[in-house]
């Protein structure tokens, strides 16, 4: 993923998926398009944060780093522009790519990167 | 497998600029966002809008407009309300953002002279960044204090100060000074306003065992450092709890209509407050908050500051997603005593 020392940091989290957990089908997840999925259970569920360019994924915590807060503000509504991701509440603009924050308020930071594997159309968490 | 959230998001649309090209006489570009146009001279910048068949025009001295502009950028559109000055302004529906023109200026709306367009955060947010760019000369510092950065921001367009306006701004995630967390301001000098601030750092003693785990800091000598004014910089982070520090000189450059509770804590100095109705510009207190002295800002108002003298303030924000619906519905009520 992006070599930041955030790389592995989700292990940590509450209700963190383990590697191997089923997360959806890939055809659930229209090409350029942003789901959200949860692990766990009450207020503090583990939010995980799918985008998908072509055959490509990409998944992080969805956990802006500005405010540590949720990237969206309504269920599965996210800001997608120009290869960026935006944070709905202070307008932080993170890469598609590799989860960097390249404008706004917590510029320089990174979205926690969490590995993705597919197996016969179904998208797993992956092991690195 | 996991819990699906509802629908997908699709839209990698790139964002454009509506911007035209440098004035001959002054250099300024014009920009438009929306039925929005904004135009800046020598002085001024005029806003305006449609109304009544016609545009309705909404002039304010560049200096304050670009010192709302730059707050209303650093802060990602904030909470809630953010009023330039009693007639223009944005509303954070997160995700989303509100323009209005004359909407919270009780005489303007009722007259039907006010307007109101919804935009897509990023892209408003670009045509504000691409303003402040174009707007700000060399040598003016919007977030500093007037008796710090002068008049450069007079006269027709000289030069820029991208360095100002995209200064590097700190996140914390847990709480300056931890490690990989933000640091402590030590490379940054001391504010000419807090030169009598000591500049220690606290001596932490542990039981054998909790070595690494208990962290302190000298908030007084973090803010004595602070290089902004009316800017706040979270320093404790606990869920949803934020601490937002910040010093503040001359005069809040917005008049904030927040959605949600704010609590003030006085930590040097003086500010007076000025307390209005968040809907109307009525007038309702006027507070003066010496060292010591806490206030909760309801949710109803919107309130602009004054200080004269540098100082400290500690903004205690709630970050609950869900508040403003929660005032919006009345679920809440807008002040957390009743007396």
């Amino acid at each position: 993923m992006t070599g930041t020392s955030l790389d592995g940091a989700w292990r940590k989290r509450e209700f963190a998926p383990t590697a191997g957990t089923s997360v959806c089908r890939l055809s659930e997840i229209p090409d350029g398009a942003a789901r959200e999925f949860s692990f766990g259970d009450g207020r503090e569920t583990f939010r995980l944060l799918v985008l998908r360019s072509g055959e490509r994924l990409r998944a992080y915590v969805n956990f802006c780093p500005h405010f540590s807060l949720p990237l969206n503000s309504e269920p599965d509504k996210f800001l997608l522009f120009g290869g960026r991701i935006y944070c709905a509440n202070h307008t932080a603009a993170f890469r598609i790519e590799d989860g960097y924050c390249e404008d706004g308020p917590c510029t320089g930071d990174w979205l926690e990167p969490v590995p993705l594997a597919v197996e016969q159309g179904v998208v797993k968490i992956g092991m690195t | 497998m996991a819990m699906l959230e509802s629908k997908a998001t699709t839209a990698t649309a790139p964002i454009v600029v509506k911007a035209s090209a440098p004035d001959p006489r002054t250099h300024y570009r014009k920009f438009e966002l929306g039925a929005f146009q904004f135009e800046r001279d020598e002085y001024f910048v005029t806003i305006s809008w449609p109304a009544k068949g016609a545009r309705q025009q909404h002039r304010m001295s560049a200096d304050a407009f670009l010192r709302a502009l730059m707050r209303d950028v650093a802060w990602g559109f904030f909470y809630g309300l953010v009023n330039f000055d009693g007639m223009f302004g944005t509303r954070n529906l997160y995700g989303r953002v509100e323009f209005f023109g004359g909407r919270y200026n009780e005489a303007y709306h009722k007259a039907s002279l006010s307007y109101v367009e919804q935009f897509d955060s990023p892209v408003a947010m670009e045509t504000c960044k691409s303003m402040l760019r174009d707007w700000c000369n060399a040598g003016f510092d919007p977030f500093a204090a007037p008796a710090e950065t002068g008049s450069t921001w007079a006269g027709p367009k000289n030069g820029d100060n991208i360095a100002a306006i995209e200064r590097f701004r700190i996140a914390t995630k847990r709480m300056p000074g931890l490690a990989g967390d933000s640091p402590l301001r030590d490379d940054l000098p001391v504010n000419r306003a807090f030169a009598d601030v000591a500049q220690d750092e606290p001596e932490v003693n542990v039981e054998p065992g909790f070595e690494g785990k208990l962290h302190a800091f000298n908030l007084f000598k973090y803010l004595s450092r602070s290089d902004v004014t009316w800017n706040p910089s979270v320093t404790s982070v606990c869920r949803e709890s934020l601490y937002c520090p910040t010093t503040e000189e001359y005069i809040l450059p917005i008049i904030h209509g927040n959605d949600r509770v704010e609590w003030f804590i006085q930590l040097s100095d003086e500010i007076d407050w000025e307390v209005a109705d968040k809907e109307t510009g009525r007038p309702r207190a006027r507070v003066l908050m010496k060292p010591g002295d806490v206030a909760a800002m309801p949710a109803d108002i919107r309130h602009q500051g004054y200080a004269t003298k540098r100082a400290m303030l500690l903004v205690w924000e709630n970050a609950r997603m869900d508040l403003p619906k929660l005032y919006e519905t009345g679920k809440l009520k807008p002040y957390p005593v009743e007396f």
